[in-house]
């Protein structure tokens, strides 16, 4: 019969001691002679003092970040502004930030080395000389790899180096950028546009590197506007030795993390850390019924 | 040795040969021999033609004209280029000459002309090319919010702290906004001297209005007075003629603070004065976001110094704030040996000495004075280069 068939396979997968429907009890068994057990010369610790220590109280509306608020060249602090904990206090991950340098790497990567394999290498498919009784050692035509002239084998061709890292990582690797600047004191944002008055050379920019400590000494800084400034960007980039310029579109992971300090822009960083938060605004997906 | 080059040394074999030379240099250094004349025949600063001329005739003065057969072809070809030269050397001597012979023309009577040796002082023509060369632009000034030169001493710093910690204070008290202190850069010395005399004493309370304490009421009102203006809007009437008085000098006060503002700041800073009278500043509590931030900016702008935010964020007591700065003033040495070098336990010990360095033989040896014995006796025995 079909039915005392199956009754008697429930029993002896009961019986059994690693059985099926006896695990859970014996991994609970298990556990608790782990704990308990211990050689006859330690101590004893009193379990009451895992039972009595405070459980840490979790936090549901943690203090936004606070950032000062700077005017362009005279550096004057204009006021506090804050910004949420997930956008400039994330944990420091090496390991995403590796993974973003890599991938940014990758991506600019121009990949057009191209060489020649024998039939593209331009030239007569003549026999060089007869396969038998010249003496010598039998040879095709003058375009093989082992001759000089000839094609190259297995060389190099044009290729796509691009690799993968899924969006929500590298969003994550851009606040963690700035996260780390932040959290280092390196993070100045300046709350009108970078700009320099008309008729500036230089040394103005050699100066106010200067006063604020930002030179090559104190490990180069780089300005982000928001928008690229052609004339701003000539000047600065005299000074290259001191400062380095970029706009927001340039902008790139490596680049946050190369420099000294970073002097941006409140609407370039408010756009960047935007345009980077799609693993935040993602919404678990409803059932539509 | 090459046997044409062998050839070339036949007639000086005989030279002595104490020294060890090696062929190349020897052959360099020895005089040429009459051999080789013939390869230096286009040396000659005679013409092709008139040598011919002298071999015809076998004397070194030949009857007849200096050059019978013209220019040959080879002089044509090789021997212009030598006396052109010499044609140009002469041109370039007249034009050196010239200029000079013009420049003294020009000098008034009784001015020696002095060729300059150096560059300095002479006008520069042209330039190099770089933007470093080239002067700073009208435009080229730079504004800034703090002290250019920044205070590194812990008594002008605390002055810079006392004097934000008071006008702030003050702000709270009249219930101004609090960061419209920073337009004043610097006061007058009297009103410094009133700031200087004020002591702060932190209440329970943690309100930073309450807490002064003026040197006599006189200072109060002009304090008052004076701070009423820098919040931005005009004092109430005034109502005895004495506090008219008083406004007026203040008033005084007030222009000249603004008219040094204009003008380079005083060189020596806070006038000279050394120290704050009291500390009770350092415990008050920057809590509040708003005096916070009033006060880093004042005392940033006061004492030159930058605060960075993860800073800001930690600092909850001006003592912090102070206590940053000169944290980074004097940075924690990074090497031990720099730790244990300046440690006073370790130095008063008299059986360990601390060095920054690995000692070594030699440098007990220099510390003992034998060291240059040592190295004498080996020299002499041909053991030390």
């Amino acid at each position: 019969m079909p039915g005392s068939d199956a009754l008697r396979a429930l029993k002896l997968l009961s019986r059994s001691s690693g059985g099926l429907l006896s695990g859970a009890e014996t991994t609970t068994q298990r556990c608790l002679t782990k704990s308990f057990s211990r050689s006859m010369a330690t101590e004893a610790q009193s379990p009451v003092d895992n039972l009595t220590r405070e459980v840490p109280k979790p936090v549901w509306n943690p203090e936004p970040v606070k950032a000062t608020l700077y005017s362009f060249p005279s550096m004057e602090p204009l006021r506090f502004v804050e910004y949420p904990r997930n956008h400039l206090l994330m944990p420091l991950r090496k390991d995403i930030l590796h993974r973003a340098v890599v991938y940014e790497g990758d991506m600019t990567r121009q990949g057009t080395a191209s060489t020649k394999w024998r039939d593209d290498v331009h030239g007569s498919g003549r026999k060089l000389h007869a396969q038998k009784g010249t003496g010598r050692a039998r040879v095709g035509d003058k375009k093989s790899p082992i001759r000089r002239g000839g094609g190259v084998a297995f060389g190099p061709h044009p290729r796509d180096f691009s690799t993968e890292l899924p969006q929500k990582i590298y969003d994550q690797a851009w606040r963690i950028a700035l996260s780390y600047r932040y959290k280092r004191g390196q993070l100045i944002i300046v709350d009108n546009e970078i700009s320099l008055p008309e008729g500036a050379t230089p040394h103005i920019v050699e100066e106010i590197f200067k006063v604020n400590c930002w030179g090559r000494h104190y490990g180069r800084s780089t300005l982000i506007t928001d928008q690229p400034k052609e004339e701003l960007f000539e000047t600065v980039r005299q000074v290259g030795e001191h400062a380095k310029i970029l706009d927001r579109r340039d902008v790139d992971v490596k680049d946050l993390l190369e420099t000294g300090r970073l002097i941006i822009e409140k609407q370039a960083l408010d756009r960047i850390l935007s345009q980077h938060s799609k693993d935040l605004k993602n919404k678990p997906a409803k059932a539509l019924y | 040795m090459r046997p044409s080059v062998r050839l070339l040394s036949l007639d000086v074999q005989g030279a002595s040969r104490t020294l060890y030379v090696c062929s190349v240099c020897r052959n360099e250094a020895r005089p040429r021999p009459i051999v080789a004349r013939q390869f230096l025949r286009h040396a000659s600063n005679t013409p092709l033609s008139e040598r011919v001329r002298r071999r015809l005739w076998g004397t070194d003065n030949p009857p007849g004209l200096k050059d019978p057969y013209g220019e040959s072809l080879l002089e044509k070809r090789f021997g212009k280029a030598k006396a052109q030269p010499e044609g140009e050397t002469e041109v370039v001597n007249a034009a050196e000459a010239a200029p000079e012979a013009e420049a003294i023309d020009q000098l008034e009577p009784g001015v020696d002309y002095e060729p300059a040796t150096t560059w300095d002082g002479l006008e520069r023509v042209g330039h190099l090319g770089g933007w470093k060369n080239v002067p700073r632009a009208e435009a080229d000034r730079v504004g800034t919010f703090g002290l250019k030169k920044k205070l590194r001493k812990q008594g002008p710093l605390f002055l810079a702290a006392h004097q934000a910690a008071v006008e702030i204070c003050l702000m709270h008290a009249l219930n101004k906004p609090l960061t419209s202190v920073c337009n004043v850069t610097e006061h007058d010395k009297a009103v410094f001297k009133m700031i200087w005399k004020t002591k702060i004493v932190p209440n329970e309370a943690g309100s930073w209005g309450s807490a002064l304490e003026y040197h006599n009421k006189q200072a109060k009102e002009a304090l008052v007075y004076i701070f009423e203006q820098i919040g931005g809007s005009q004092p109430e009437a005034v109502e005895q003629q004495q506090a008219a008085e008083e406004t007026a000098e203040v008033e005084e006060f007030e222009e000249a603070a603004w008219e040094g503002e204009e003008e380079e700041t005083s060189k020596v800073p806070f006038f000279g004065y050394q120290d704050a009278r009291d500390k009770g500043f350092l415990t008050l509590s920057l809590e509040d976001q708003e005096t916070k931030f009033a006060f880093l900016k004042r005392f940033s702008q006061l004492s030159g110094h930058f605060f960075p935010d993860n800073i800001v964020h930690q600092i909850t007591t001006v003592k912090q704030a102070i206590d940053y700065v000169q944290g980074q003033l004097n940075p924690k040495p990074k090497k031990l040996a720099e730790i244990l070098e300046h440690n006073d336990r370790l130095q008063s010990l008299p059986n360990i000495k601390v060095f920054s360095k690995r000692q070594t033989r030699l440098h007990r040896d220099d510390e003992m004075g034998r060291r240059k014995i040592i190295e004498a006796e080996l020299r002499s025995r041909g053991l030390l280069a």
